[in-house]
């Protein structure tokens, strides 16, 4: 076998051998044509949400060097996990919507390696089918759930709840940034649960901050908790968590790899997403929190004080009150004096250089701007762009 | 910003770019995990293969900067496709996801209202895969989980007789070819007569290198490889290879698309990037040279294991799948008293710890995993452990 011709290759020629050098630095978006931009829109999956620290990107090369047995990496990672969010037992699994999956399956199969071999069929398996969740709560992610097999059935009364719950209910879905909106709140749903002996797990994808959040939910009861591994904590992008009662995380595990056939081989996590998620959690915890949110405010303090000179220009600081709960500034303007849709304001910022992605979906005549993740210094080049735009928009 | 990340983190003070240097904290060593010696092969629960060190140095340089992920799975699927010689491209959460997300694409096309209905509400869809007796094996369930039914045939009557109007794809487990009575090439030609889509799962089918464009050439409309095996990129990281027309469907079933069968199965940037690098380096390295390699380090290891009395070895090379130089280590236990269970715990156990492979006959070694050099302490220990169990 003759070494393949490099004139494949527009870059360096690679070195071959485990030892050898490596190859000079490449830019390889740049080399890919792609566009890198500054993030003032927030954790979007699509926008790549978050960046690792050092910490993190230190631990994923370290965990790089080495072979370990990766259910043994799992263990421990998931002690330390859970005891950091006060939680019986934890694994990371390949993102937020994967926990989702496992849960659900983990709850379905128990520990009955049949059950898992049966997964996404559930008919004549003698497996429960049905999960209950609030109207309000389903918006896309319950996908997750009936990607286990199972029917969503929703309901808005806690007495529809009670009259939903039948033989096939396998668990009760709770969809965290939802709770303002729906009818039954945390604790009632709770409360539903155990009085018909039902296992209830709850979604809070994005919902730290604040850090507390993330052993509030096992604190409070809810037997599964799913969080995203890579937007605030700014652990891997493509891992998150799945927490709660030992027994469901253990069945869990058995849908997921290294296991094989199963509904969740395809989620796979490795060694260095594991350590990394660890450590990133770890020192997001450690965090100074209240100095985060201080230095968030001063960033909007910035863009605000920024673009608010221009005529016809209102502002609005926002903070979510669950789900991405940061400091986020609303920049509006009048048509008739700031003459540009959103859409193209939006695409010139883009354009611009340096590159900068925004919220530009929710009203018209508007965006948003969140700063958690700009990196020091970012907001004044934010600031000083919108502004120019906004004034070379103006008549 | 001046966010102390107090005594938990110390390796901030690190520069994140330097390959070489040794790093502040051991966290195998803190949380008490065991590394060892891969003396076992490619596999997942081993944790695979080590990422290359320029798989490596693409992660730390993809982590710096935001991008859009599809506009990298766009270009990077482009880079791929041309490498691989093929239509089109996307890297996926490995090889099973692969076979999950290029089944989804073949079953919803680029129908987002589809892609929302698998694996539940198949109402007018497709719910039929075929595949032969042989190729039945636990990955096949990659396939169910897109919500279909897997329809068994033996021969080609059996399959010509099998397709209906509810069948959504033939899939082909390359490894099982030789045991199958429908060989590659006919099952392609009798999937284009029917115009039903063909797929290969070839997981762990390199080496050779050119099977990541044989299969794809053949005529198979979609080609599944897991990236963290012979071509150590991220190990949770796989390949779908295909027509360009259903890896744009495939990827209306992946993230970031949310509401779909795929979205747990999430890749991020710095595998996407870590992947191509992955086969750039693959597809440069001097395949002689690694083979040549394997073979005088498997012949160190045999030679020791022989030089020992009642001891035997059988080289092998596994025709399709870890298609690499391997031993088979077996002894008379009358004159080496004790087990291949027992020899692969004291392996195990010493130090630095050894894993391998093998059943109740044999212990089993590829070296094409290890750190080169490695192989004289396996075969030191190996020597050491027979000859302990040796009658004098």
């Amino acid at each position: 076998m003759a070494p393949l011709a490099t004139g494949l290759l527009a870059g360096t020629p690679l070195e071959s051998l485990n030892a050898a050098p490596l190859s000079a630095k490449r830019d390889l978006f740049k080399e890919l044509g792609l566009r890198t931009f500054i993030n003032a829109a927030g954790n979007y999956t699509s926008m790549t949400a978050s960046l690792m620290h050092d910490d993190v990107m230190e631990a994923i090369q370290s965990s790089s060097k080495e072979y370990v047995m990766l259910d043994e990496v799992q263990d421990k990672v998931g002690q330390k996990i859970a005891a950091l969010c006060k939680a019986e037992a934890a694994i990371v699994t390949a993102g937020c919507w994967s926990a989702l999956v496992l849960g659900t399956a983990g709850v379905l199969t128990g520990t009955d390696s049949k059950k898992v071999s049966q997964l996404p069929k559930l008919e004549g398996t003698g497996m429960k089918s049905e999960v209950i969740i609030q109207k309000t709560h389903i918006n896309g992610y319950h996908h997750a759930l009936t990607n286990t097999g199972v029917s969503i059935v929703s309901v808005e009364t806690i007495e529809e709840a009670e009259n939903a719950i039948n033989e096939k209910t396998a668990m009760l879905w709770f969809l965290n940034r939802e709770a303002p909106v729906g009818k039954i709140q945390h604790q009632a749903w709770l409360d539903l649960a155990k009085k018909y002996n039902l296992p209830t797990m709850i979604d809070m994808a994005a919902d730290v901050p604040p850090v507390e959040n993330l052993w509030k939910y096992n604190i409070m009861g809810f037997d599964l908790v799913c969080i995203s591994g890579g937007k605030a904590i700014c652990g891997p992008q493509s891992a998150g968590i799945l927490m709660g009662k030992k027994d469901l995380i253990a069945a869990a595990r058995l849908n997921g790899p290294p296991a094989g056939g199963n509904i969740g081989r395809g989620m796979k996590v490795n060694k260095e997403e594991m350590i990394g998620m660890y450590v990133a959690l770890d020192s997001y915890i450690n965090r100074d929190h209240a100095q985060d949110w201080k230095i968030w405010e001063d960033r909007i303090e910035v863009i605000n004080g920024a673009v608010k000179k221009v005529q016809g220009v209102t502002t609005e600081v926002i903070v979510p009150p669950v789900a991405n709960h940061t400091p986020s500034l609303e920049i509006s303007w009048d048509r008739t004096k700031v003459k540009v849709t959103r859409d193209e304001f939006g695409k010139r910022l883009r354009n611009g250089s340096p590159s900068i992605e925004v919220i530009g979906w929710e009203r018209e005549d508007s965006i948003r701007i969140t700063v958690f993740m700009l990196k020091t210094g970012q907001e004044k080049i934010v600031a000083k762009r919108i502004q120019d735009e906004l004034l070379k928009a103006s008549t | 910003m001046t966010l102390p990340l107090l005594g938990v983190a110390s390796g901030e003070t690190l520069a994140a770019s330097d390959a070489n240097k040794d790093y502040d904290r051991d966290y195998f060593k803190e949380l008490g995990v065991r590394t060892f010696i891969n003396a076992a092969g490619t596999y997942t629960a081993l944790t695979a293969s080590l990422p290359h060190p320029e798989v490596i140095k693409a992660i730390n340089y993809s982590a710096l900067q935001f991008v859009k992920l599809e506009e990298l799975q766009d270009r990077v699927g482009e880079r791929l496709a041309e490498l691989l010689k093929c239509e089109g491209a996307m890297v996926t959460s490995g090889a099973f996801s692969a076979i999950t997300l290029g089944t989804a694409g073949v079953i919803t096309g680029v129908d987002p209202e589809k892609a929302d209905r698998i694996p539940t509400d198949m109402t007018g869809l497709k719910t039929e895969v075929i595949r032969q007796k042989s190729h039945r094996v636990g990955y096949d369930h990659a396939i169910r989980n897109a919500g279909v039914n897997i329809i068994e045939v033996e021969t080609r009557k059996e399959l010509e007789a099998a397709i209906n109007e509810k069948t959504a794809m033939m899939w082909f487990l390359n490894y099982g070819n030789p045991d199958g009575k429908i060989k590659d090439a006919e099952f392609v030609e009798i999937g284009k007569k029917y115009k039903i889509p063909t797929m290969n799962d070839c997981a762990a089918d390199v080496p050779p290198a050119e099977n990541l464009w044989k299969y794809t050439q053949m005529g198979f409309d979609l080609v599944c490889f897991s990236g963290g095996k012979g071509l150590r990129g991220p190990q949770s990281a796989g390949l779908l290879l295909g027509r360009k027309d259903l890896i744009q469907a495939a990827r209306k079933n992946a993230p970031p698309n949310g509401s779909t069968v795929g979205r747990g199965m999430k890749v991020n940037k710095e595998e996407i990037l870590g992947m191509l690098v992955a086969i750039e380096v693959y597809l440069n390295r001097d395949h002689q040279a690694d083979w040549s390699l394997w073979e005088k380090q498997i012949k160190l290891i045999n030679d020791t294991a022989v030089s020992i009395p009642g001891v035997t070895t059988e080289n092998h090379i596994p025709a399709i799948a870890n298609h690499v130089p391997s031993i088979r280590l077996k002894w008379d236990t009358k004159k080496v008293k004790i087990t291949p269970d027992e020899v692969r715990e004291a392996l195990r156990k010493g130090h630095p710890s050894i894993e391998t492979m093998g059943g109740t006959e044999s212990v089993d070694i590829t070296t094409w995993q290890m750190i080169p050099g490695e192989e004289r302490t396996v075969a030191k220990r190996i020597k050491e452990i027979l000859q302990q169990a040796s009658v004098s």
